[in-house]
């Protein structure tokens, strides 16, 4: 027996050489490699790598989208439709203006306090999903701006896009309305019913959990309603499209027409 | 490209995934081992620009390029250029069948659709077939 070595360190040379090859085999190292990189990320210590490279692409890419933006953009047929909704807004901010005035009077006389004005952070859009489903785009403000994580993203207009989902050092990372782990407290504005707006197929959006027997009319209004408090009530979503309603459940949905044009967008506001 | 221009590629909610076709490519053309690097950097990509959770889009693409690779070795004698194609467009369900398992295991909403996933794999398709055909040509006139 003398010389030859004993049984477990045979076991254990063998073991240590099927385990090596396992490890060196290239599926295993990436899936080793990504379980590593994850719980890197989860510890946050890849923030810093992050945010250097969006750094280093960030202004390369704001170029190249608005060069993408352009050419992709806009024909004369849809600059002389602009100039003519631009026109119909232009008359009802005057009116609303008119009615804000009043309000505000009105609110003075009861001794309500004035609506208190929001913080906004100006953002430029400089990419859109990878994935190539449309459903986020990356701005260029972050923590360093007072962007965090949770923040509500608005067009001009009071008009709801989305919500941040990741603030790094100077970029952000935007979940849109149209994406599937997008839901809304919202309210149809002309009725006050509430319910649930959520991604349709595609880039629509539709309007769940409205209670049965309610009338709903296309064309009407959507707008957040505050409930929940994750977004602030008012904020325009959409117009009813199409109800969809069917006896055996027991709320009513609605497809929703988004005011925002998801895939145009250039500049946004964060709500602080 | 892909975060910038391919989004105006899009028709109706589908929009070409360029990083996942060049990375499945790659893996048909040269091998799992040869490239496994390049698409595992090609996967921390998709991860930095994705608002999913880190990891889940890389996990996705290794799963969908090993897969193309062991397929392709057991049938790559036998069948020629359409079946390469063919395992591109596997490759692309793949891809976005993982990822779909995956955010549902991360108690998440499934981002892709059953129509996504059909008109997302023939849009690919489409894609995937200039390239090869670019790389086909760039190779003939090579050896020319």
């Amino acid at each position: 027996m003398r010389g030859q070595p004993p049984f477990v360190v045979t076991g254990v040379v063998v073991i240590w050489g099927v385990m090596k090859k396992f490890f060196r085999h290239p599926f295993i190292l990436s899936l080793l490699i990504i379980a590593v990189a994850i719980f890197m990320n989860g510890q946050g210590w890849l923030e810093s790598p992050k945010n250097v490279f969006f750094q280093l692409t960030g202004s390369f890419q704001k170029i190249i989208y608005q060069i993408a933006q352009k050419i992709n953009g806009i024909t004369g047929e849809e600059n002389n439709n602009l100039r003519e909704e631009n026109a119909q807004l232009l008359g009802e901010v005057a009116f609303l203006k008119r009615v804000e005035q009043e309000n505000n009077f009105l609110r003075e006389q009861i001794g309500l306090s004035a609506n208190e004005e929001r913080e906004l952070i100006l953002a430029e859009v400089i990419g859109y999903d990878i994935l190539g489903s449309n459903r986020q785009f990356l701005i260029n403000k972050g923590k360093e701006d007072g962007v965090e994580e949770g923040m509500v993203v608005i067009s001009a207009g009071n008009l709801l896009v989305g919500q941040v989902i990741e603030a790094l050092g100077s970029f952000a990372k935007v979940r849109l309305l149209s994406d599937p782990n997008s839901k809304v407290n919202a309210l149809i504005q002309e009725s006050g019913i509430t319910g649930l707006v959520k991604s349709a197929q595609g880039l629509d959006l539709v309007i769940d959990l409205l209670p049965q027997g309610e009338e709903i009319n296309s064309g009407e209004t959507v707008i957040s309603s505050g409930l929940a408090g994750f977004f602030p009530p008012g904020l325009l979503i959409g117009q009813i499209q199409k109800v969809i309603s069917s006896d055996a459940r027991i709320s009513q949905t609605a497809k929703i027409k988004p005011v925002v044009d998801f895939m145009k967008l250039e500049r946004v506001f964060v709500i602080k | 490209m892909q975060t910038t221009v391919v989004p105006f590629l899009s028709v109706g909610e589908v929009a070409p995934n360029l990083v996942l076709i060049l990375a499945l490519i790659f893996v048909i053309l040269d091998g799992f081992k040869g490239v496994w690097l390049d698409v595992l950097l090609a996967g921390v990509f998709l991860d930095l620009f994705s608002v999913l959770p880190f990891g889940l889009a890389n996990l996705s693409l290794i799963g969908a390029a090993y897969g193309v690779d062991w397929l392709n070795n057991m049938i790559s004698l036998k069948f020629k250029f359409a079946v390469k194609i063919g395992l591109v467009v596997l490759g692309v369900s793949v891809f976005n069948l993982f990822l779909n398992l995956l955010l549902v295991l991360f108690k998440l909403e499934p981002i892709f659709s059953v129509g996504y996933l059909f008109w997302s794999a023939l849009y690919n398709l489409l894609i995937a077939l200039l390239i090869f055909n670019g790389i086909k040509k760039i190779f003939r006139k090579i050896q020319v």
